[in-house]
């Protein structure tokens, strides 16, 4: 679509479909950006749906030809941090300005690559979800499709924590090594 | 450079062990007991990173953390959606993309015949987390009608009932919190009322008892949310991460919402002291 379609005006009170598909388009970088900083997926989705709804009230501030990445970042950087605030109130720590800042860059960095490629990489990521040994696809399962904490993957896989903490780790290295091989195969392509 | 191609060059340069690290950064609550209760990629103080190359490793870690979540539970709702889809009898007449695509363009009927489709199935998944099949019902209808307002976003029209699968899964899971945020918020109200002066003395503690009797009108009268937040955090005492766990709810939604009620109430007192 075109940038000129960016400039479309919010006057209906439902969100241009630029702006969902745009949104839609950049949600991996933008989860990892905010999950990296709060490290909870659950409080992540709900900044993330913060962040989305507050885009496209201000929707028509952004101008055609600007960055989006770097205006929505912007957005998710401030709800970030006022929910991080939010918990270094009852003690836990918060990451400095300049940790932040090292974490938008790289964002900002692998966010660069084409949307193609991203796709090309979650593509890659089902099929070596499909092709990893039982007992590791049920730790990915268990961690990330049914989000079970460390007790009840113990009690379901019947092994102690730091067990089931080797098999996850296993897990994530194997469909890592996996998903490089993929994409290398798929070469330029990709 | 791609930005794999970058992290393949950079990851023979990377310290050793320096993945653990970040993933127990990343994941604290699997992250392994001695360093749970630090930043292990931070400097002391946790200024900046430790290690020069950690913010675009953790970045790229990250990235591939949200990936696969997005993808296990994309697979999880398609492996339900299959066993439903089995279920369910063999349909005759136009396939779901071309239902899809004569809802968009308003053919009369077409979003109807997807929702007579998919009705058991949507509902069924509401059930399975609910145990209510009113309730279930509820959700089954809300999420027709996101389905409705929302049908021109579902890219792959195919896949319809994989998305709308998701959409019932979503607001069943959230019907669920909002159920145990009720439940929670009932149990400190019976705490609470078994911590109330007995009227043993006549004098003093009916006026306590009075006092209370009206703050607690007054908070009967706050928007259900906002009561209950306030229950949890001065009845019941329990800390922002025990509401934000009991609520389901971050805790920068629990600080805002925390300070929302505390004016609406303040405000609503004022008024009953006639201030």
């Amino acid at each position: 679509m075109s940038e000129s379609a960016s400039e479309q005006p919010v006057s209906s009170g439902r969100p241009s479909s630029e702006v969902l598909r745009r949104l839609l388009a950049y949600r991996p970088f933008l989860m990892a950006f905010i999950v990296s900083l709060v490290r909870d997926f659950a409080a992540a989705e709900e900044i993330h749906q913060d962040v989305c709804v507050t885009a496209c009230e201000r929707w028509e501030k952004f101008h055609a030809g600007g960055d989006f990445g770097a205006w929505v970042r912007e957005i998710a950087r401030r709800r970030t941090l006022a929910a991080l605030k939010a918990r270094a109130k009852s003690g836990k720590s918060m990451p400095s300005e300049k940790m932040i800042d090292e974490i938008e860059r790289a964002i900002a960095k692998l966010s660069a690559t084409p949307q193609e490629r991203w796709e090309t990489r979650k593509e890659a990521v089902r099929a070596c979800l499909h092709a990893l040994p039982a007992h590791l696809r049920q730790a990915i399962d268990l961690r990330y499709a049914k989000e079970f904490s460390p007790d009840q993957m113990a009690a379901q896989m019947g092994r102690e924590h730091a067990a089931v903490r080797e098999v996850l780790a296993r897990a994530r290295e194997e469909l890592e090594r996996c998903v490089r091989q993929k994409l290398s195969e798929a070469g330029g392509s990709a | 450079m791609s930005a794999d191609a970058a992290a393949a060059n950079l990851a023979p340069s990377l310290p050793e062990g320096l993945d653990a690290l970040l993933w127990d950064f990343l994941d604290p609550l699997f992250a392994a007991p001695k360093s749970a209760s630090s930043d292990p990629v931070a400097t002391p103080g946790g200024e900046a990173f430790a290690e020069p190359s950690a913010a675009a490793r953790l970045v790229e870690l990250c990235l591939q953390h949200v990936l696969t979540r997005d993808v296990a539970q994309e697979e999880a709702a398609r492996a339900d959606a299959k066993r439903a889809s089995k279920r369910m009898k063999a349909h005759v007449g136009p396939t779901d993309a071309e239902l899809v695509m004569q809802a968009e363009q308003g053919l009369p009927g077409a979003f109807e015949a997807l929702m007579e489709r998919y009705l058991s199935m949507v509902v069924g998944v509401a059930y399975s987390l609910l145990s209510d099949s009113e309730a279930a019902r509820d959700v089954a209808q809300d999420t027709f009608m996101e389905a409705m307002q929302t049908l021109t976003l579902l890219r792959e029209r195919d896949k319809f009932g994989n998305w709308i699968y998701g959409i019932a899964r979503r607001k069943a899971s959230y019907v669920l919190r909002r159920r145990r945020m009720h439940q929670a918020a009932v149990t400190f109200k019976q705490q609470e009322e078994k911590t109330l002066p007995t009227q043993d003395d006549p004098s003093a503690p009916m006026s306590r008892l009075e006092r209370t009797e009206h703050i607690r009108e007054q908070l009967n009268q706050l928007p259900e949310i906002y009561r209950e937040i306030l229950v949890l955090r001065y009845i019941d005492g329990r800390s922002y991460e025990e509401i934000a766990a009991v609520l389901g709810i971050s805790l920068a939604a629990v600080d805002k919402r925390l300070m929302r009620g505390k004016a609406m109430l303040r405000e609503s007192l004022r008024k009953w002291m006639g201030e």
